[in-house]
């Protein structure tokens, strides 16, 4: 059964006419067309960042990037996945060359806010966070179009290129290697 | 049967969990607290993972960080361009419309750090300069600021055959070929001389007579020598029993400290840096003349610099007309984002209007006019009318014609003046 629909991650081409434009350099053009994918690509900068400033930093250079490589952007498909591949790529080039320590959970929210103690869900919002940056990128990536973007595995396989059983079988995987990382914390405590 | 697998919990969790082979799975899975409880644990990941990530930023700033990374990223990135459009003057055009909408403003981008969302931690500014630290105390006791010029002036009066070299100009110095030779002496960059050996009053007897492998001995501290007075005593000065290392003027008395020894240089040498600084002085002040004179231009525009191929030929301006010539070369385009008609720009900036037609004279829609080296665009409406605001004087504008996929850009040479008739453009 096919379950894809039309989400901004999957609509194919949703204006070739606008896309055209920017290509030739009507910059209102490009703008209208950044402009219809900043929310998903801040979340996904902010999921590979987990941090609001570097998430602005990687937005900013994910636009500046893709600004350059307009020309060949893919006409015949939706732009998002191809800017979320260039935030990821940027990223990872940039904690390969800064050497970062991915893993750690900082002292704030993805968002900036401090860490609410008193809440019930900190603990949980914690642990969670860090069994999420150990996972793989491209795990933590699967596993953010299925949870946050609320894609249907049919729409991941579409989106980056892999089968649905393979996007099934990571996103399960990554599911339980949270609850382990979960499980292993609560022991310890 | 055996409890569900993470693959089966987590597509029944996604509602993925479908097909003939489903059925028995989720009957399992409605009565087994353990499969629940371990389906439970997942779903709280996630709704954690909504809550950590579902943040709605300040949408304005975001468009304004992709308005201004786009322009400036725009900035160096020219399209494709091709030979010169066809241009025709339309001297019985109509002046430029006041009442047309204001093409967009021409703010250079600057730069474009977005506040980050709820994050309050201030900058932190580390000094640049170790202010703090309080300057070493001296501890040395006074030094005499020159010790020994008789050297120098030794080499520099005992005539060209002696001198193997121009002093002061950090070689050694000859060895004058007498007995009285000096001591072990290292040079000063600025030519001068000093002794490694301290000079000491001389101890001889009167009329002893003087080992002539030891050096000569000294009576002060710039040292004399035979048949000449002291070096202070030329300069007119003598020492100050006072202050060791010292010196006062004979006449007035006068303690002088330095000694003006820089000022007893040869004459050669000081009217040689005195010319040098005269001669930098008169070429800046003419270089500064030059540069006024040409931002006198008669023509009343500012002073403007192109860079690039220089144009085939200067345009030849006819008061009253339109002032349209093709353009042949492709210099740098600078693009910019279009803002709002209305938006605020630059009184000081002629406005030029006119209409883009093909070659039967209709108007051509929504083709895209960039002024090089700006970042002003424009498009043209249904009438094929535009409007652009440069700075005065000749401008290459770029023309892409957006009706005719992988049409090239044509650049047409355009005079923003004041009172500038409206311009009519042919595409082919």
């Amino acid at each position: 059964m096919d379950t894809r629909s039309a989400t901004p991650w999957t609509e194919a081409g949703q204006d070739p006419e606008k896309l055209r434009l920017a290509q030739r350099g009507d910059l209102t053009a490009a703008l209208e067309i950044f402009g219809a994918h900043k929310l998903p690509l801040w979340r996904t900068c902010l999921l590979v960042t987990r941090d609001a400033r570097e998430a602005a930093r990687l937005y900013e250079d994910t636009i500046a990037r893709a600004t350059r490589e307009l020309p060949g952007a893919p006409a015949q498909q939706s732009l998002l996945p191809w800017l979320a591949r260039l935030a990821r790529a940027i990223d990872a080039d940039r904690a390969e060359s800064d050497k970062l320590d991915l893993s750690s959970v900082g002292e704030h929210r993805p968002d900036g806010r401090p860490w609410d103690e008193s809440a019930p869900d900190t603990g949980v919002e914690r642990h969670t966070l860090h069994g999420l940056s150990l996972l793989d990128p491209d795990d933590q990536w699967l596993l953010a179009l299925r949870v946050i973007e609320q894609l249907s595995y049919d729409d991941i396989a579409q989106v980056t290129g892999a089968t649905v059983e393979h996007v099934a079988e990571r996103v399960a995987f990554a599911r339980d290697q949270i609850d382990r990382e979960m499980e292993a914390e609560e022991r310890a405590a | 049967m055996s409890h569900l697998s993470i693959d089966e919990l987590s597509a029944s969790l996604d509602g993925s969990l479908t097909g003939p082979g489903s059925q028995p799975l989720l009957t399992h899975l409605a009565s087994c607290v353990l499969c629940q409880e371990q389906q439970a644990r997942y779903a709280l990941h996630d709704s954690a993972l909504r809550r950590l990530f579902q943040q709605h930023p300040d949408e304005r700033a975001l468009d304004s960080l992709t308005r201004v990374v786009v322009e400036r990223i725009a900035r160096f990135t020219p399209p494709a361009s091709a030979g010169p459009a066809t241009i025709q003057q339309d001297t019985h055009a109509t002046p430029a419309d006041p009442a047309q909408p204001l093409p967009p403003s021409r703010e250079p981008s600057r730069g474009m750090r977005v506040p980050a969302a709820g994050a309050a931690e201030p900058l932190e500014l580390a000094p640049r300069l170790d202010l703090e630290r309080a300057p070493e105390a001296k501890t040395e006791g006074p030094k005499p600021l020159v010790e020994s010029y008789d050297a120098f002036n030794d080499s520099a009066y005992a005539g060209p055959v002696a001198r193997e070299s121009p002093p002061m100009l950090g070689r050694p110095i000859a060895k004058i070929p007498d007995g009285d030779a000096p001591a072990t002496k290292k040079e000063y960059r600025h030519g001068g001389v000093r002794r490694d050996t301290p000079a000491e009053p001389t101890s001889e007897a009167p009329g002893r007579r003087r080992d002539r492998t030891q050096p000569a001995p000294r009576d002060d501290g710039f040292g004399m020598k035979r048949g000449q007075q002291p070096a202070w005593s030329r300069m007119g000065l003598e020492p100050d029993p006072s202050s060791p290392g010292s010196y006062r003027e004979t006449l007035t008395g006068a303690t002088v400290s330095p000694p003006p020894v820089n000022g007893y240089r040869p004459g050669a040498r000081q009217s040689s840096s005195r010319r040098t600084a005269l001669l930098a002085t008169l070429a800046l002040a003419a270089g500064l003349a030059a540069v006024a004179l040409a931002m006198r231009v008669p023509t009343g525009a500012h002073l403007s610099f192109r860079f690039g191929h220089a144009a085939d030929s200067t345009p030849v301006t006819r008061p009253g007309t339109p002032e349209l010539q093709n353009a042949t070369t492709p210099p740098p385009v600078d693009v910019a984002v279009p803002q709002p008609a209305g938006t605020a720009t630059s009184n000081e900036e002629p406005r030029l209007c006119g209409v883009i037609v093909d070659t039967k004279g209709r108007a051509v829609e929504g083709a895209l006019l960039t002024v090089a080296a700006t970042t002003t665009q424009a498009r043209t409406g249904a009438d094929g009318r535009f409007c652009l605001q440069a700075p005065a004087g000749w401008q290459l504008v770029e023309v892409l014609d957006l009706r005719v996929t992988g049409a090239p850009a044509r650049q047409v040479k355009m005079n923003f003046a004041p009172g500038i008739a409206e311009s009519r453009i042919v595409l082919p």
